[in-house]
């Protein structure tokens, strides 16, 4: 066993450090760790502490970086060998099970060591800046530790469980987000307590289990540390915790290797022919629209399943609302519309982020680039229609924010900050799309995970920038005596930005589209 | 090398000082060779020759460093359009919506090329007839064997009624039955006036089944024309092979005796009752095969000797896998 695992685990070693995602991953990090230097110089001069707010701020960075890898990194370590058909020859060569789960997953966390270990400089960089001490930083690193061996571990069962690596994203993604919105959720429905409907031990249930979520929880523990300076406990329930579920998911993907590890059996026949006729049905006079639409987004029943979730979340926004205040004639308070709204616009930019990070991926997969440009469409066409298929996949999505804006207008307009965050939203989706769609063709699964760290740390110099040519484009029209000075800066700010930021990854995008088919 | 174009035809394929270089790589070299409308041509060469490359560069995917590749008459840098529309181009990869029914596969093409749902049932009916898949129209296409798979992929190409058919190893990973079904398939459309152009590594049924054809190695053309020129053996004196479905002990010698035979012998590793006939440069064949008639011998065939494809791409290509 120790010659499988070592010689399994030296390959992947190899491979992982002859590809370029893991370096350009560790060339952010850089670059973002010189932002947060520079941020903590310009905090110095108004006498705060600098060393704890750099090294908050490289705590933060390492939290999104370990969620991230989870959702990319290390839940390709056993569907990768699926993608490619070479578990079966693994299993052939005489290799275990506990060999091909132990080496697959250990070589990828010594990868996102090696990301912890660049941070060395900077951390002793934090004591000479001051305001930490050295029991905050190791209390800090262990916490850390434990946040990865969970994270690094659950997405180790993703991919054992899933046949794709797509599919084990997807699971590791969800899973992520149910646990971090779980915390606020818990606490809100905790607080119905005095509400008839609720039962009392229902509402103390959902306290214990807040409770216990925020034991788990890297972000209440760090906050913890950022808060204590003195006495600090360095091991908490907070590490032993993660390492324990650690444990017990690596446990997990040992024991349900085999099960899950067989091909999934392909039914020559399909659906009947009959159902399929409604969900398929006949190709649209769009073809890449139709195809797009049933094949890459999920389809007819799948846009269903949606529009009927979205009905069930507004209803229980309104079920939520007549539990607070039984004798309100109205269906959603001001408060709950812009909520709700907001759920809705959440989930509405993660399908977006999710479709442009699959659509073109999927035809690198088939290898169907090549047919696709043979055909008498020109490129641009191609990829238009594809947008189109995403809207109608979105259009659920969409419809519910409007019946949310017909229904309570007067609920967004006293929003001062509204404008701001719709402008800032469709800035900050245009970019995380574009740069998705354009990784997606570079990239395996780290599109994504990329495209969203290239937006954070782009935004701040693409959103200084836009504010600066808003406020002008503003004043210019103010002087002129024209009064939509508001509407006018944001359309030279989408002007801008599309000439500047959006047209040139428009264009590589078309680049590399064409060069793919010529491969 | 004898020409095969024809002055008052203009050539399906009409390819001219092709050259290609990736990065420091130069994949092809002055590549010229031409193909006749109606006709199957066979594209061969060892692995790394260009086949590839030359492939897409005829089918628009790719743009040439040098020379000039037509198709009936349109060029693909300037007229890819063109030219697009007349072509079908099937990879040497599989490249197929798995999780589509054949059916929809098909109709999503057929609607790709702008054709309305009438002509779409129709054309979509005869390429399945035509590739036999007509009882397989409704299953999922990863469900179907590998053979299977080639055989929509080829209805795929076929949708749009093209004249020109680009086959990149279409029997590659296909077992013997798929493969020479896939070859009767080929014969049909070319009965049918679509020129065929094929790359293939299965030399046998390229011998049998190519009009034309071309090798290329290391980048460079080595023979181009009729199949015929290619096997045919230019030599000093004829050489026939003689079938006898009987021959008594002393065949050798009376054949020997026969005017205008200069040699005859039992050639090495060969079937009962066959023999090598050597006949003098001025010997008619037929009056030498009315001779062997005159014998009374019970003859199965009498055929001019020619090389094996196999033997000829040998003694083309060089030895060696390209660096």
């Amino acid at each position: 066993m120790i010659n499988g695992t070592q010689t399994l685990f030296n390959w992947s070693l190899r491979s992982d450090s002859k590809s370029v995602y893991p370096h350009i991953v560790r060339a952010v990090f850089g670059g973002f760790m010189l932002l947060a230097i520079l941020a903590a110089w310009a905090d110095s001069v108004g006498g705060m502490a600098p060393g704890l707010y750099f090294f908050q701020w490289l705590c933060r960075l390492n939290v999104l970086l370990i969620s991230v890898s989870g959702i990319s990194y290390f839940v390709s370590a056993v569907t990768e060998e699926k993608d490619s058909g070479t578990l079966a020859l693994l299993r052939l060569a005489g290799v275990s099970t506990l060999a091909i789960v132990l080496s697959k997953s250990t070589s990828r966390l010594i990868g996102a060591l090696m990301l912890l270990l660049t941070q060395m400089p900077f951390t002793f960089l934090a004591i000479t800046l001051g305001g930490v001490t050295w029991q905050q930083i190791i209390a800090a690193y262990l916490a850390l530790a434990a946040w990865m061996c969970l994270v690094a571990n659950v997405a180790l069962f993703c991919s054992v469980r899933c046949q794709t690596s797509g599919r084990a994203a997807s699971l590791a993604t969800a899973v992520l987000l149910l646990f971090f919105a779980s915390g606020p959720i818990l606490l809100e429905v905790a607080g119905l307590k005095g509400v008839p409907w609720i039962s009392p031990r229902f509402a103390n249930a959902c306290i214990e289990l807040h409770t216990e979520q925020q034991l788990i929880s890297i972000v209440p523990r760090l906050n913890q540390i950022f808060a204590t300076s003195a006495n600090l406990t360095l091991l908490t329930e907070q590490f032993w915790r993660g390492i324990t579920i650690g444990f017990v998911m690596f446990g997990l993907s040992v024991f349900l290797f085999n099960r899950y590890s067989e091909p999934a059996e392909s039914n020559p026949h399909g659906r009947s022919v009959a159902v399929r006729r409604f969900t398929v049905g006949r190709c649209w006079k769009l073809p890449i629209v139709w195809k797009d639409f049933l094949f890459f987004t999920g389809g007819k029943s799948f846009l269903i399943t949606k529009t009927i979730g979205y009905a069930v979340l507004i209803s229980g926004f309104i079920w939520f609302h007549k539990l607070e205040q039984p004798n309100s004639p109205d269906w959603l308070s001001n408060e709950l519309t812009r909520i709700a709204f907001l759920t809705v616009a959440l989930l509405l930019t993660i399908e977006m982020l999710l479709y442009s990070s699959s659509s073109l991926f999927l035809e690198v997969r088939e290898s169907a680039i090549a047919s696709l440009r043979m055909l008498p469409i020109h490129t641009p066409v191609i990829l238009l229609q594809k947008i189109a298929a995403g809207i109608i996949a979105t259009s659920p999505a969409i419809l519910t924010l409007a019946v949310l804006w017909i229904y309570n207008p007067q609920a967004f307009l006293e929003s001062h900050d509204l404008p701001e965050m719709v402008v800032t939203w469709l800035f900050a989706i245009s970019i995380s799309t574009h740069l998705c769609v354009l990784l997606s063709m570079y990239t395996r699964w780290a599109a994504l995970p990329l495209a969203i760290l290239l937006t954070v740390v782009s935004f701040p110099c693409i959103g200084g920038a836009a504010l600066g040519l808003f406020s002008i484009t503003e004043q210019a029209a103010a002087i002129n005596g024209i009064h939509i000075g508001i509407w006018l800066g944001v359309a030279v700010n989408f002007v801008w930005m599309w000439l500047f930021v959006l047209l040139p990854i428009e264009i590589e995008i078309v680049n590399r589209w064409n060069r793919i088919s010529k491969e | 090398m004898p020409p095969i174009y024809d002055a008052n035809t203009v050539p399906a394929i009409s390819v001219s000082e092709l050259s290609h270089t990736f990065k420091n790589h130069q994949a092809l070299s002055q590549v010229s060779f031409a193909v006749m409308p109606q006709t199957l041509h066979g594209f061969v060469g060892p692995n790394g020759a260009g086949k590839t490359t030359t492939l897409k560069a005829i089918c628009t995917l790719l743009k040439p460093t040098w020379g000039e590749v037509q198709v009936f008459g349109h060029s693909v840098r300037s007229e890819a359009v063109a030219v697009r529309e007349r072509i079908g181009f099937m990879p040497d990869h599989f490249s197929m919506y798995r999780q589509m029914t054949v059916f929809e596969y098909l109709d999503f093409f057929a609607a790709a090329y702008g054709l309305n749902l009438v002509q779409r049932d129709q054309v979509i009916n005869d390429v399945l007839t035509l590739t036999d898949m007509d009882g397989r129209r409704n299953d999922l296409i990863s469900g179907l064997s590998r053979g299977m798979q080639q055989r929509v992929s080829l209805a795929r190409v076929l949708v749009h009624d093209p004249d020109l058919l680009l086959l990149d190893e279409p029997a590659s990973g296909l077992d013997p039955r798929a493969r020479i079904e896939l070859m009767e398939i080929l014969r049909e459309l070319r009965r049918m006036g679509k020129t065929i152009f094929i790359s293939s590594h299965i030399l046998s049924e390229l011998a049998e089944l190519c009009d034309s054809v071309t090798i290329i190695d290391r980048g460079q053309v080595k023979f181009s024309g009729p199949m015929d020129a290619l096997l045919n053996v230019d030599e000093e004196h004829p050489r026939f092979t003689l079938k006898l479905s009987q021959s008594p002990e002393n065949t050798v010698d009376l054949l020997q005796a026969l005017e205008g035979v200069v040699s005859a012998q039992i050639p090495e590793y060969c079937s009962a009752g066959e023999f090598d006939l050597e006949l003098a440069p001025d010997k008619d064949s037929n009056t030498v095969l009315m001779s062997i008639i005159g014998l009374g011998f019970p003859i199965i065939s009498f055929s001019r000797h020619r090389k094996q494809l196999n033997q000829a791409f040998m003694d083309l290509t060089t030895r060696g896998v390209r660096t």
